[in-house]
Parts: structure tokens; C-alpha cells; sequence
């Protein structure tokens, strides 16, 4: 069978036409099925309470949940951050890690945090991130929070770096006015586990 | 006479009217507007690394394209017009609908995997399905624009070639913006900096580009009248297609990880398409050379003109030998034989197919003692 006639080509006479028309119509195909997909599966995993969530490339970063959290394994990628939920309350843990250079501080860290919220404002979205204020918990030091606004949800942002100033964990508690208060506190417990890997010890 | 018959001839290899060509356009513009949504306000937000980031890309187009137009295909490059749309399907179309693929893609792997084996191999197991997808539909879309733009795996490497070039430059820029943010915004320019060196010069080598390359000769192959088999070249084009798939898989699996494995993947990669383009280069100029002899035979070429055609730097040889208008006029033959050879290239096309070219040829010689 001669299939190229005078074009040299395969895609001539009325292939031309339903090639093109056939490309495009299987990448819309793929990405609608992928949409799909991902809509079929549950996104999220129920977590049994005092489960240890760890992550960062190593997982060397460890935070504890209390009753009723789930695991979003749609927005959660172990190496770089998780995302939790109980009721309307959500809890963003992200590890950053300063390879290109270490900052000068916390507070330098703090406001590379707010220029990286001004994407969200960027992209039309009411972001409002309040002054810090320094804060311990039990494993870290020297972390600093402020109240933050995203949208109609309030809550709080949080810087936590490592001992070495080499990595810090970012973490956003964010929900509506009026989500409940006993999920607001557990969420801030769970702030106050996040703890990185002591390499000392394991040593 | 000259007029008349240049006037018959085929001259544009991209058909404006075509369904392909407006397929392509309409494809780029949502591209464009997913990555303006991505990629505007971090812009917005990080100017500097954002000014860094053009620049990086705009030395990269350059080099990039100069490269692959004057290396990837053999005789001569291949026209401006299907360089343009190519690097246009890669940037725009292929990386634009790669955001919103991968981004739903990886989702479900979470969910199917797990987070724990989704952090490791969730990159491998979408990339090389979505990217290559897209990436080869640009040139399979380039062999529909116009029947003159893929005629041979040679074609279809550089058209791969440069679809890759043009995702990969694009995706460059994404990943030089989205560091930023993986670095917590602080010292932006450093890391955008860091992320742009490790993506050109240390793994640019075996990236998009070559893995397209390698897809994109399959493609070449299977449009071509190459004499070969509908299911032959069927089966070339799909296993080219695999390999290429397989290529983007190693670059994204942990397989050969460490220092030592990043360096040593995208050399894999490098070496596969240059297996690849050794055997297509072979075949072409073995084409080219049975073409040229065949033409020489029935007057369209000298012999030293036959000599002279097939490469570059020998093409300007030739015409450094004539001064003045002379120069002009040979040129202008020269231009014609090129094509002439070129619209010869497809094996079975019916003998009376090139007969305006050769006719062309003929009006233009100058004629002696004038």
C-alpha cells in the first residue's frame, strides 16, 4: 500500500485533519482521566491517635497527633511537608532547608517566610501575617510566631529552626472564626511535638 | 523563465491553514495562561531571582537552539518556521499541560502508594508517562502542519530535539522560582542561582532535550516514506517511544542515587541519544548520498557540486570559489539543489515528484558566456 503519495509524509489528505484532532483529544483524555482518578481515591488517611508523622528528605523531622487527624496524602509529600486535618482546622508542617546560603537568624528566616506569602497575595488571594513574637517548646528553641490571615481563615504561622540553622520547619495553622476550640489547641499541640532528628543521639 | 518556476515550487514549510497549526496555537495559549498562574506572582514576588531566571533562559535559547540547529540534523537546519513552532509546543503547550498533569498525577500516587513509596518513586512514575506524552505529541502535530516539516527520522530527532529544549528551558525557569519557596524565601537570588546551575550544568546534558530526541526520531520514522513497513515503522516509533520513557524513568528514580548517580544519569541519557542519532545521521546521509548520485546522473548536480552539497563548511567552500553577482547566482542554485535533494529524501515518491525542482535548478544556472 502506498501511503505517502506525492507528500513523503504520512499525515496528508484527510489525516491532516483527524491526526491533529486525535493528539489533542488523547492528552485532554489523560489529564481528564488522571482528574479522575484522583477524585475516586480518599484523600485523606485517618491517623491513630499519638501517631508520629515524620518527614523531610531523611524524615528527620518528627511531629505527634492527637485523637481525629487525618493524614492529606493528596497535598503531603514526605520530603518536603505534610498536610493534617481535624474538623475545619488545618495544620501545614513544611521543612525548608537553607542550602543555598544559611540566614542571618530566625528573624531572617521569618521574613523569607512573609515574601514567600506574598505569592499567595500575588495571585489575588487576602494574605495578612502578623509581627512575630519568640516562643520555646519543649525540643526547639528560639522559634518565632505571629497571627496570620489567608483568605476568610485565621490562625497562626510559625518558624522553628533547627540547631544548626541549617533547616527550620514552616508551619501555618489556619481554619474559620469559628472552628472549634478544642481542635484549635490540639493543633497547637502538635506545634509544640514537631522536633528534628538529634543526629548526636543516634550517633 | 527562472520566475516562473520558482513561483511553482512548494516555499513554505509551515501550512498557517492547517488544523495541526491552529491546534498548536490554541494548546500554547492555555499552556500560557497555566504557567502565568504559576508562575506570575512568584515573580511578582522574587523580581531579582525573576530577572535571573529570563536571563538564564533567554542564554540558554540561544546556545540551546544554535546547537541543536546546527548539529542535531545533518546537511542543513531545519527552517526557521517549524524551530519556532517547536520550541513553542515545548515551552507553552507541552509544560503548560505538564503542570496540570503531573500535579494531578502525583496526587494519585499518593493516595495508591502511599506517602511513604510515593516520595520516592512518584516523580519516575508520572513524569515519564505525562512529559513524553506531550512532548511527543508536538512533533507528531509538526508531521500534520505541513506534509515538507517531518519527512525523516532525522526530522523527527531535531523537532523532538528542540520540543525538549523548549520544555526544558521553560521548566527550568518553574524550578528556579519554585526552589525559592523550597528554601523558604530566604536568599532567593542564591538559590534560584544554585537550582539553575544544577539543572544546566550538571544534568542539562541528558535532560528533556534528549529524551524527546530519541521519541521524536520514532516519530520521524513512522511518518517517513521510508520504504519500510507500515508495522515496522509502527514498532520503531513505540520502542522509541519506550526508550525515551525509560530515560526519563532513571532520571527520576532513585536508582543510581548520590552525587555520583546524578552526574552519571543524564551522561545515560546522553550517550543513548547519541546511539541514536549516529544510526539516524548514518541513514540520512546514506539516503542523501543515493539521491545526490542519482540527480548527478540526470544533470541536476556536477560532480563537484554533489560533492560539495551535503555538508556545511563544504557548501561555503564551493561558493568562495565565485566573486561577485556570480556568487549571488550560485548560491541561489545551490539553495535550489539542496532542496531538490531534500524533496528527494522520501523513498516512493512518484518519479514525475521532483521534475519542478530539477526544472528550477536548470532556470537558475547562469547561462555561459553571459
Amino acid at each position: 500500500m502506498d501511503d505517502f503519495k506525492r507528500a513523503g509524509n504520512a499525515v496528508h489528505g484527510a489525516r491532516r485533519v483527524w491526526v491533529p484532532l486525535a493528539v489533542v483529544g488523547a492528552l485532554l483524555a489523560l489529564t481528564a482521566v488522571e482528574g479522575l482518578l484522583g477524585r475516586a481515591l480518599p484523600e485523606a488517611e485517618a491517623l491513630a491517635p499519638g501517631t508520629v508523622v515524620e518527614f523531610g528528605a531523611d524524615r528527620q523531622v518528627s511531629a505527634q497527633v492527637g485523637e481525629g487527624w487525618t493524614l492529606d496524602e493528596a497535598a503531603s509529600d514526605l520530603n518536603t511537608g505534610v498536610t493534617l486535618h481535624k474538623g475545619d482546622v488545618t495544620v501545614r508542617l513544611d521543612l525548608v532547608s537553607f542550602d543555598a546560603g544559611k540566614p542571618d537568624g530566625v528573624r531572617e528566616m521569618w521574613d523569607g517566610m512573609a515574601q514567600v506569602l506574598k505569592i499567595e497575595q500575588y495571585a489575588g488571594e487576602d494574605v495578612w501575617l502578623g509581627d512575630p513574637i519568640a516562643f520555646d517548646t519543649k525540643w526547639i528553641s528560639g522559634a518565632l510566631y505571629g497571627n496570620l490571615q489567608v483568605g476568610t481563615d485565621i490562625g497562626t504561622a510559625f518558624v522553628m529552626p533547627a540547631e544548626d540553622g541549617g533547616q527550620a520547619v514552616e508551619a501555618k495553622i489556619l481554619g474559620p472564626f469559628d472552628a472549634d476550640q478544642g481542635d484549635w489547641a490540639e493543633a497547637t499541640a502538635i506545634i509544640d511535638s514537631v522536633d528534628f532528628e538529634d543526629e548526636e543521639a543516634d550517633a | 523563465m527562472s520566475a516562473v518556476h520558482a513561483a511553482a515550487l512548494p516555499r513554505r514549510a509551515v501550512d498557517f491553514r492547517s488544523v495541526a497549526f491552529w491546534c498548536m496555537i490554541a494548546v500554547s495559549a492555555f499552556g500560557v495562561w497555566t504557567l502565568k498562574r504559576n508562575m506570575v506572582p512568584a515573580m511578582l514576588a522574587f523580581p531579582a531571582s525573576a530577572a535571573l531566571n529570563v536571563a538564564v533562559m533567554l542564554a540558554c535559547l540561544a546556545v540551546g537552539v544554535w546547537l541543536a540547529r546546527r548539529v542535531m540534523r545533518p546537511v542543513q537546519a531545519p527552517p526557521w518556521s517549524g524551530t519556532w513552532l517547536a520550541l513553542m509546543w515545548g515551552g507553552l503547550a507541552a509544560c503548560g499541560l505538564a503542570v496540570v498533569m503531573n500535579t494531578r498525577l502525583l496526587s494519585v500516587w499518593s493516595q495508591v502508594l502511599g506517602l511513604e513509596a510515593s516520595a520516592s518513586w512518584a516523580a519516575a512514575l508520572t513524569a515519564p508517562l505525562n512529559e513524553e506524552a506531550v512532548k511527543v505529541a508536538g512533533v507528531v502535530l509538526l508531521a500534520a502542519v505541513s506534509t515538507r516539516l517531518v519527512r525523516s527520522a532525522a526530522d523527527g530527532l531535531v523537532y523532538g530535539a528542540l520540543v525538549g529544549f523548549g520544555f526544558q528551558i521553560v521548566e527550568n525557569f518553574t524550578y528556579g522560582l519554585n526552589g525559592i519557596v523550597l528554601g523558604g524565601g530566604v536568599e532567593p537570588f542564591a538559590v534560584s542561582f544554585q537550582t539553575l546551575w544544577i539543572r544546566i550544568v550538571l544534568t542539562g546534558i541528558g535532560s528533556h532535550w534528549a529524551m524527546s530526541a530519541v521519541a521524536g526520531a520514532g516519530i520521524g520514522y513512522l511518518v517517513s516514506a521510508s520504504g519500510r513497513s507500515a508495522a515496522r515503522r509502527v514498532w520503531v516509533a513505540v520502542g522509541c517511544m519506550l526508550l525515551a520513557m525509560g530515560m526519563h524513568f532513571l532520571f527520576d528514580s532513585p536508582i543510581l542515587g548520590g552525587i555520583a548517580g546524578t552526574l552519571a544519569k543524564p551522561l545515560i541519557n546522553f550517550a543513548v541519544v547519541m546511539a541514536v542519532y549516529v544510526v539516524v545521521r548514518r541513514r540520512f546521509r546514506a539516503r542523501w548520498a543515493e539521491v545526490s548520485a542519482e540527480e548527478t546522473a540526470v544533470g541536476a548536480l556536477t560532480e563537484d557540486e554533489a560533492r560539495s552539497l551535503s555538508r556545511r563548511g563544504s557548501r561555503r567552500r564551493h561558493l568562495r570559489a565565485f566573486k561577485g553577482p556570480d556568487r549571488t547566482a550560485q548560491a541561489h542554485v545551490q539553495a535550489l539543489q539542496l532542496a531538490l535533494l531534500e524533496e528527494r529524501i522520501p523513498r516512493r515518491l512518484p518519479a514525475g515528484a521532483a521534475r519542478p525542482w530539477r526544472e528550477a535548478v536548470a532556470a537558475a544556472r547562469p547561462v555561459s558566456g553571459t
